[in-house]
């Protein structure tokens, strides 16, 4: 079964010319570096150019992926750049931080309204891309912390203290104080 | 994936893991695999920006048969002089033409001693004015060569007919032209394209047929041949086309200029230039040659805020709608001030919207 080979198996084969076996690992990715993107920009039309284009960019340089890792780090690192340069265009004037709910509104009330405002997202935006990639590669990408550590090439602990510090921020951004 | 198990250790991180476990997972647009499944499988694909041997300096020496990537250069290095020129006349209108090297001296000095300002442009896009005010802009069109080329009589000719037509035709296949280019034009730009080209079937597609056209082909023969004698002391050696491979396969992973291309290639007035005969002439000129080879059309090429500027869809509304040929003509006629091609070009794209409004009513 095609779909469930092993990332290696379908990489080597692309390798080989055969153009349908990236098609598995874009269905067994798609979502995840579609998530991560939109978590990382907040806007879902630049999430699926950025999807996209890092889909497409693996392929072409398949041939420099190193084996010895595993493949969604490699192309969540292409996200990841790919995503950068998207904000490094943007314009100077298009806000990066999505509205938040409006005065008064407690953290309850406002993750309730999640689906109008998504707070989360705004506060997401407010972190530092550094705090934002570790929450995102855990919470969205659903990373384990040593697969995080690979994908980030720090340490597993390093990655647990991260997490920690940056969710510590993330929550103090949700107060109902700051959401004010 | 995730065999750990989040625990919060604090009031804060109990309070973000709680928005985060509720947090909304996107599903991805349904067309989003099938799009990258498409792009993989075109024939542009196989332009080889994924083949590691393709960048490098022994291929790109060799004189290919058919369609090679050098040839391609060229010709993307004409769109983008096409789209510079556009810029220019939107804002100052055609320079002062006269006979020989004296006029364009003349409109040099002039130029220099005249800076763009705000008033000068009317143009409504306030993207398209501030890369028309940059720096990189000023600095271009300040150059004796740039100029001599707009101010060229083939050139005007040109540039006042934009029809409408396919893109690009084959490029001279000559490896001293092609290397000279690559030398000259910016390597962040070219890959930017090349990258583009690689990604996008449409337009490479549509690259791939218009490099069949005799005509362009005729065209750029005749310029390869002008530049191995013009612009031979600007040729690459092996020490510079190296150093183009790994600026390439730096600049590769993120360009400006796919934007660029991404627009332009689906407009049609902008390809129909490209296809123009006067401009086909325009481009045989040593002049030309020389813009390209100049380092400061390397930089402005390459400069994000410029291009963005002018891949806006708005700007390239503008040429498509036949303004840019309404503004030309009023600036030929003696009505010449930037401002005033400005509101050509604006009370031109009016007139076309209505022109197009009027044919959609049913009689």
């Amino acid at each position: 079964m095609v779909d469930g080979d092993p990332d290696e198996a379908l990489v080597a084969r692309c390798l080989r010319g055969e153009v349908e076996a990236f098609e598995p690992l874009v269905a067994r990715y798609q979502r995840v570096l579609y998530n991560a993107a939109y978590r990382l920009l907040g806007d879902r039309e630049d999430a699926r150019d950025v999807a996209q284009g890092a889909l497409v960019k693996a392929y072409e340089k398949l041939a420099s992926f190193d084996p010895r890792y595993r493949f969604f780090s490699w192309i969540y690192r292409i996200v990841v750049n790919e995503a950068l340069n998207t904000r490094s265009r943007r314009r100077p004037d298009s806000p990066l931080v999505a509205d938040l709910p409006g005065s008064g509104a407690g953290v309850e009330d406002a993750l309730a309204a999640r689906e109008r405002k998504d707070c989360v997202q705004a506060a997401l935006l407010r972190l530092s891309s550094d705090d934002r990639e570790v929450i995102v590669l855990r919470h969205f990408a659903e990373l384990s912390y040593a697969e995080i550590g690979e994908t980030l090439g720090v340490a597993e602990k390093t990655v647990k203290s991260r997490l920690h510090e940056a969710r510590q921020r993330l929550g103090r951004i949700l107060e109902p104080e700051s959401l004010q | 994936m995730n065999e750990d198990r989040d625990e919060a250790l604090d009031p804060d991180e109990a309070r973000a893991l709680r928005a985060l476990r509720s947090a909304e997972r996107l599903e991805p647009p349904a067309d989003l695999a099938p799009s990258v499944m498409r792009q993989l499988s075109a024939p542009s694909n196989v332009l080889g920006d994924r083949n590691p041997e393709f960048w490098s300096p022994d291929r790109r020496r060799q004189s290919s048969g058919g369609g090679s990537m050098s040839s391609r250069k060229v010709l993307l290095g004409i769109a983008a002089v096409a789209v510079l020129a556009i810029g220019y006349f939107a804002v100052t209108g055609f320079p002062p033409t006269g006979p020989g090297s004296e006029g364009t001296v003349g409109a040099a000095k002039k130029y220099q001693s005249e800076q763009i300002s705000a008033k000068d442009v009317q143009l409504q896009n306030p993207e398209i004015q501030r890369v028309l005010q940059s720096d990189t802009f000023r600095k271009l069109v300040s150059n004796p060569e740039t100029r001599a080329i707009l101010a060229s009589k083939e050139f005007q000719k040109a540039m006042a007919a934009a029809e409408v037509q396919a893109l690009v035709g084959k490029a001279a296949e000559n490896a001293d032209l092609a290397e000279q280019l690559d030398g000259a034009m910016d390597a962040q730009a070219v890959a930017g394209l090349m990258s583009y080209l690689s990604r996008n079937s449409e337009a490479a597609t549509e690259l791939d047929a218009a490099l069949e056209s005799a005509a362009v082909e005729k065209a750029l023969d005749a310029a390869a041949s002008k530049a191995t004698d013009a612009a031979a002391g600007k040729a690459l050696d092996a020490a510079s086309a190296n150093a183009l491979d790994r600026a390439l396969d730096a600049a590769i992973k993120d360009s400006a200029l796919e934007k660029l291309l991404s627009e332009a290639t689906r407009d049609a007035a902008f390809v129909g230039l490209l296809k123009n005969e006067a401009f086909q002439e325009a481009i045989k000129s040593e002049a030309f040659l020389g813009l390209l080879a100049d380092p400061a059309f390397g930089k402005a090429i390459g400069d994000r805020a410029f291009l963005d500027g002018i891949s806006n869809g708005a700007f390239l509304e503008a040429a498509r709608s036949g303004a840019l040929e309404a503004a030309v003509e009023s600036a030929a006629s003696g009505a010449a001030a930037g401002a005033a091609s400005g509101a050509a070009i604006e009370k031109a794209t009016d007139a076309a919207q209505g022109k197009a409004t009027d044919a959609a009513e049913p009689k």
